[in-house]
């Protein structure tokens, strides 16, 4: 409980010493465009993937269900509510986390394991301005443009199995998909990406930045801050779900 | 007076590495510190470095004592001075000749005189044709030299050299050694190194200290 409470503490203490770097502005901006280009070019077809085949998925197992009801043509709406508010953003942020919250924490590892993160401080640069600030901002924007593209493909999955399995029209089904309240869903989505990027970067990085001098000291790095950002990702989608019910 | 350490202790929990050490680095002198494995060099480089604070003692670092709190007054401390690393810190996000920009950079200097400043070092350093490699993709000694340079080029007034010599061959070490005395000639920085080899910089420094027990004395001629 003790190691848990200094974590949590650990993390909030690194969100506002690097937040400090937000107002004024001051990025490191040809670090924000690497890692925004090595870490989104990188999760993008693993993201598509699971996006196209959870969607798939979702529409085959409720499909037969929707079908025995005679509601059929109610399979877009439903894949759109879940996709765009629900399934989207967190299977595509518990992903995120599995590879490029991973990866960071093991980068991060492996710089201070090879004083490279001292060897910032010694030249004078603060390495939560240098690494973890751009690590933060990029991680916020690109799972929010990730979500989008795999809101998108996984109703395109959705799309493509109710016209195979359940003869569908195509045309209906987007219909049904955009008959609702697609914006507002999308972008309660798409602001959900935003906390759940933020929650993957920092307490990837604050992990990361735990590791000391052994190369074992890297995998539990990576171990934790996986298990710590999945725990995190639910906990902020538990809250918006609060918000939404209070409403 | 460059550097000055009075009766600097370091602990690490109940494990005290540095015990009452005093050490006085002048302008223009080069100084080396041998010890065993252990026996807490890097953690003398790195107090020196204002990496680490001191447990006890007194610390002043070119002239001062360092601001450890003010964020920015500590950053233009480092400014002026260099360490190298025993693992090296070489950036894996940048290539050679960025490695070696970098400190140039951060202190805003425009990139023509970088370049001018950084083009004759890569020469110097032998690492001209490799400007555009990353670290991963050089050899151990290139990247030792690299680690040097990336020192050398930012012209310190204090410079920290942590096992500069590791992993080289006779030669190739007494190069390097002579790389740094040459510098320090020129530019009449303050040199301090660290080794655990005493053959590698006996006769080749102005002064020879033994680091044991936490504390510094001169080596048995």
């Amino acid at each position: 409980m003790r190691g848990l409470l200094s974590h949590v503490g650990g993390i909030t203490w690194l969100f506002f010493r690097a937040a400090r770097y937000a107002v004024p502005l001051r990025l490191e901006s040809r670090e924000f465009s690497r890692i925004l280009l090595h870490f989104g070019v990188k999760s993008l077809p693993l993201v598509l993937l699971t996006a196209v085949i959870t969607g798939a998925l979702m529409v085959l197992q409720t499909g037969a269900v929707v079908e025995l009801m005679g509601a059929t043509s109610m399979v877009g709406w439903a894949s759109g509510v879940a996709v765009l508010r629900e399934v989207g953003p967190v299977l595509i942020g518990v992903m995120f986390s599995g590879q490029v919250g991973s990866f960071n924490a093991a980068e991060l590892g492996l710089m201070k394991i090879t004083e490279q993160v001292e060897a910032l401080s010694g030249l004078g640069v603060d390495p939560v301005r240098f690494l973890v600030f751009p690590r933060m901002l990029a991680m916020m924007l690109m799972l929010a443009v990730l979500t989008v593209y795999g809101d998108l493909f996984a109703l395109i999955g959705g799309s493509i199995v109710s016209w195979g399995m359940f003869d569908l029209d195509p045309w209906v089904f987007w219909q049904q998909v955009l008959l609702p309240h697609p914006v507002d869903d999308l972008l309660e989505g798409v602001l959900k990406a935003v906390f759940f990027g933020l929650n993957i970067s920092v307490v990837s990085c604050y992990f990361g930045l735990q590791v000391e001098r052994d190369p074992w000291e890297v995998g539990v790095a990576v171990n934790r801050s996986v298990v710590t950002s999945a725990m995190g990702l639910f906990v902020i989608d538990y809250l918006f779900a609060l918000a939404r019910a209070g409403a | 007076m460059r550097l000055k350490l009075a009766g600097v202790s370091k602990s690490f929990g109940a494990r005290r590495v540095l015990d009452g050490l005093d050490l006085v680095v002048d302008a223009g002198e080069l100084v080396a510190v041998t010890g065993q494995s252990g026996s807490g060099k890097s953690v003398l480089l790195k107090l020196a470095a204002t990496l680490l604070p001191a447990t006890s003692g007194r610390v002043e670092v070119l002239g001062v004592t360092p601001p450890y709190a003010d964020r920015e007054a500590i950053g233009a401390l480092r400014n002026r001075l260099g360490m190298q690393f025993q693992n090296l810190g070489l950036f894996a996000f940048t290539d050679v000749y960025g490695n070696l920009a970098f400190s140039l950079t951060k202190i805003g200097m425009r990139d023509e005189d970088i370049r001018a400043r950084v083009d004759p070092a890569l020469e110097t350093l032998g690492l001209g044709r490799a400007h555009d490699r990353f670290p991963d993709q050089i050899s151990g000694g290139m990247k030792r030299r690299l680690a040097i340079g990336r020192v050398l080029v930012k012209l310190p007034e204090l410079a920290l050299f942590d096992d500069p010599v590791a992993g080289l061959d006779p030669l190739t070490a007494e190069r390097v050694l002579g790389m740094i005395a040459a510098w320090r000639d020129e530019t009449g920085a303050a040199v301090l190194i660290a080794s655990p080899d005493p053959d590698a910089v006996r006769g080749r420094v102005d002064r020879h200290l033994v680091l044991e027990d936490g504390r510094l004395r001169p080596e048995a001629a």
